[in-house]
């Protein structure tokens, strides 16, 4: 059954459109994040990467910004250092490391109050561990995450899938690639795109498996064959996306898959997980065709309490919006929800924000095609494109990107997308990795009026990072929810911090939470405007 | 050629013995007099046209393409506006199978006698000949250009703009390929063509869906006993979230007609998914995948709707069809 929400909202400001600005420059992102090949790419690695993250390291207050980079530079750390700058100190905390750096986690593995970072390479994974704030330090071997062979890891995300207040780890994979056997560019039927002679694959490349690690306290298990992650087995997996989308208080995971179809991994509260996503709805087009899924994001969209997922896809398909109809049931939606028009992107990084506080999360997409070479078409697809921002009007979207600022147009081949209010104003930035580019730093001009308010959890009996919390927040008539997610969108991390516009409540009427350990927690009556930290208790 | 030549006689004092001697000999087939004459008119009137075009026409028939090329251009360049000239070039360009510059000629000369109707009709046949290959070859950038240029010299021809449509379409340039397909039914509103492009681009073209939902419209009126009529209609509705009901209506007129189109059974299974009547939606599904049992979609949507009626068995046995189809579809590929 659907649950529509029927609610008055007062005193909210009237829609504007957006006036999105790249500050990167003016916040001193100015080094281009090298990955592969600018014009041509000979292999599918350089396509794929990579990532962004916002986590505050040092826990002052501050999100700060990492980059992941292909070979050619090491994977950069900027500290926030407040009035809108940034300072890159990678040597300083120890990220020397250069590789095919793919997607990037965050999540407080060990407990200790500093949110850690995981980074996926094509190679060996790096599990760094925050030492207290002032370093970081590759625990990858020490705690058993290193891999016996070379595998392309892409999306991952720490998520307490036993609620036993440790983060365990899961880490996508998309497929077995060498550089040594790798078909070259139109080597097989494979290697072409519109006639263009191209990069190979995925198709005709050799698939992997999943993997999903259970922190031992200290150390990590690979449990994939015991907890049924490892059985898919013919999936290109991406973007990975956690939460609780069938209601029973247990983390699922959702994976989006390249030309194949995408996972659903509903946990079955007994350590183990079986892919339902076909059964679901969610694997495949309402038409049964499985599309070239890459980014993925998730959020109560309509205010019906439960989240709903929206995935990016390749050019000549529709993105993707799955609404949760209840119970993990899902319904593609696309072109009823107003979106579908836009099938000349390639689609990546992805995220529910709410730009203008109205309490009715927007849409963000980044995109860029995966070929260079596609701009000797002179078609309408290119290499490098722009960004798509829909506007929620109310459960419609309303695709804003012509009028929404130059930050929105900027052509760029963009890969991560996260979010945060690195300043603490209540407006939500976005961070965009691009190829071979400096990065990309959204954010609006002049911000909206509508207020707002951020929650700072904290797990006690739950992880620390309360990771898998679902929070439901009520104010000015709408009742609004999300949930603590690591990872997500194009293997990206935003800020675990939960933003919510609120419109034109100056308060906060009720924050509900529910921990991962079980837990519920409310609290009445705050001040909007604000950032609020709440720990468990 | 010759014929259209000869007319070209008309005025010159000067040079006139030579080229009317070259002209005779060309008629009768000797080449070289033909030559040797109209060499000699160019030199005592280097700026005549119709000197030009027909040593084209001699050059070429000595193939000596270079020098035909070369007296095409002056011929061209001396007189541009000469509607004789024009045709001459017309008959060199096609003989020579330059398509596109004797489309070109075609089109100047068709718009120096607007009442000759063939004139109009041989333009645009040369257009058409122009860009069909390109677009057989799906090189659709390239038959973009010509027919754009087609449609701005020869407008109001619905053969060009539908060929302009399925560039645009080609191209992915949704809007303006919508935009071509409407003036095609504005010009030719009983060409079915048109409309079954428009059918199918309906998602790409939001700006568009109430034109051609009032363009589908007055086609299902005019046509009363077409299937396919009633189901567009139904599609451009359905299209725009609008109607659901009344998109029901026209597609059960259509299965009426036709009961043994697939799609419209499809469409119908939409619809009914979208006002949530998901039993009737499985009936509509089932009836599609048994008319086309080979559409892996057909399979996959009679899936989802037993599982929401709770026949949890047949949906998986419509999975496993689903997921037999498309990996024999991906072993063809």
């Amino acid at each position: 059954m659907r649950r529509t929400v029927a609610l008055v909202c007062v005193g909210i400001a009237a829609a504007q459109n957006p006036d999105f600005r790249n500050v990167a420059r003016q916040a001193g992102l100015t080094t281009p994040i090298p990955n592969g090949g600018d014009t041509s790419k000979q292999f599918i690695i350089e396509t794929t990467g990579s990532g962004v993250a916002f986590i505050d390291y040092d826990n002052d207050g501050l999100a700060d910004i990492f980059i992941a980079s292909g070979p050619g530079s090491p994977s950069r750390m900027y500290h926030n250092e407040g009035g809108g700058k940034f300072r890159d100190v990678s040597q300083s905390l120890g990220f020397t490391r250069e590789g095919w750096a793919q997607g990037v986690c965050a999540g407080d593995y060990d407990n200790d109050g500093y949110t850690d970072l995981f980074v996926t390479y094509w190679g060996q994974n790096a599990l760094y561990r925050n030492v207290g704030g002032r370093r970081f330090e590759d625990v990858t071997a020490k705690v058993h995450l290193t891999q016996d062979r070379v595998r392309y890891n892409t999306g991952c995300a720490f998520i307490d899938y036993d609620n036993d207040g440790k983060l365990d780890l899961f880490v996508a994979n998309y497929l077995k690639f060498d550089f040594n056997t790798a078909p070259k560019p139109g080597a097989n039927p494979y290697c072409f795109y519109r006639g263009l002679a191209v990069n190979c694959g995925p198709r005709g490349l050799p698939f992997d498996r999943n993997i999903l690690y259970h922190n031992e306290g200290g150390v990590f298990r690979d449990v994939s064959d015991e907890s049924g992650v490892s059985k898919p087995d013919g999936n290109y997996s991406l973007g990975v996306l956690t939460g609780d989308f069938n209601g029973d208080g247990l983390t699922d995971i959702y994976v989006a898959s390249d030309q194949t179809p995408s996972i659903l991994y509903i946990n079955q509260g007994n350590g183990r997980f079986v892919d339902e996503a076909l059964i679901r709805g969610v694997a495949l087009d309402d038409d049964g065709k499985a599309l070239s899924g890459m980014g993925v994001t998730a959020a109560d969209y309509l205010h019906e309490g439960i989240p709903s997922i929206f995935r990016t896809n390749f050019s000549d398909e529709l993105e993707t919006l799955y609404r949760n109809l209840g119970k993990g049931e899902f319904q593609e939606v696309t072109l009823e929800a107003g979106m579908g028009r836009n099938t000349r992107f390639v689609g990546w990084g992805c995220g529910f924000f709410d730009f203008d506080n109205d309490g009715w999360p927007d849409l963000l997409l980044v995109n860029g095609h995966a070929f260079p070479e596609v701009d000797g078409l002179k078609i309408d697809i290119h290499y490098r494109d722009r960004a798509i921002l829909y506007r929620n009007d109310r459960g419609k979207f309303v695709d804003i990107s012509e009028s929404a600022g130059p930050g929105i147009l900027e052509r760029h081949s963009s890969r991560g997308l996260a979010f945060a209010d690195y300043d603490n104003d209540g407006s939500v930035k976005a961070l965009v990795n691009n190829q071979n580019e400096p990065p990309s730093l959204l954010r609006l001009a002049s911000k909206s009026p509508n207020h707002w308010i951020e929650l700072k959890l904290e797990g006690v009996k739950s992880n620390r990072s309360a990771i898998g919390a679902r929070v439901r927040v009520t104010a000015g008539g709408i009742v609004q929810t999300a949930e603590v997610r690591s990872g997500g969108s194009y293997l990206s991390q935003s800020d675990l911090r939960l933003h919510f516009g609120v419109g034109g409540a100056v308060k906060v009427d009720k924050v509900e939470i529910a921990w991962p350990g079980g837990g519920r927690q409310v609290e009445t009556a705050l001040a909007a405007d604000r950032i609020v930290a709440i720990r468990e208790r | 050629m010759l014929p259209a030549l000869l007319l070209l006689l008309a005025a010159s004092t000067s040079f006139e013995d030579s080229f009317r001697a070259g002209l005779t000999a060309l008629q009768r087939g000797d080449l070289a007099a033909a030559r040797s004459n109209l060499e000699a008119a160019s030199k005592l009137a280097p700026r005549d046209g119709r000197v030009w075009v027909a040593l084209s026409q001699t050059y070429w028939r000595l193939h000596k393409d270079t020098e035909a090329e070369e007296a095409a251009g002056k011929a061209a360049s001396c007189a541009p506006e000469d509607p004789a000239v024009l045709q001459g070039l017309t008959i060199y360009y096609s003989e020579t199978h330059q398509a596109l510059k004797a489309a070109q000629a075609a089109a100047k000369y068709s718009a120096k006698v607007p009442e000759n109707g063939e004139a109009r009709e041989r333009a645009t046949e040369l257009y058409f000949g122009a860009a069909k290959p390109l677009l057989d070859q799906q090189k659709f950038a390239e038959a973009a250009v010509i027919l754009e240029e087609s449609v701005a010299r020869l407008p109001k021809s619905a053969q060009l703009e539908l060929a302009l449509g399925v560039a645009c379409y080609g191209l992915r340039r949704f809007d303006d390929a919508a935009d071509a397909f409407l003036r095609t039914i504005e010009i030719a509103p009983e060409t079915e063509q048109p409309y079954t492009f428009l059918g199918k681009i309906l998602d790409q073209i939001p700006s568009r869906l109430p034109q051609v939902a009032e363009r589908f419209a007055a086609y299902e009126s005019a046509h009363p006993a077409s299937a396919t009529a009633y189901l567009l209609h139904a599609k451009a509705l359905d299209a725009q979230s609008l109607s659901p009901e009344m998109a029901l209506r026209l597609i059960e007129k259509s299965i009426a007609m036709n009961g043994g189109d697939a799609s419209a059974h499809f469409e119908m299974g939409t619809v009914l998914d979208r006002l949530q009547r998901f039993a009737d939606a499985a009936a509509e599904f089932e009836r599609a995948a048994a008319l086309a049992p080979s559409d892996a979609a057909a399979h996959y949507r009679l899936a989802r709707d037993y599982d929401r009626i709770g026949k949890h068995e047949a949906a998986q046995a419509e999975r496993d069809k689903h997921a037999q189809l498309v990996k024999a579809q991906e072993a063809i590929r």
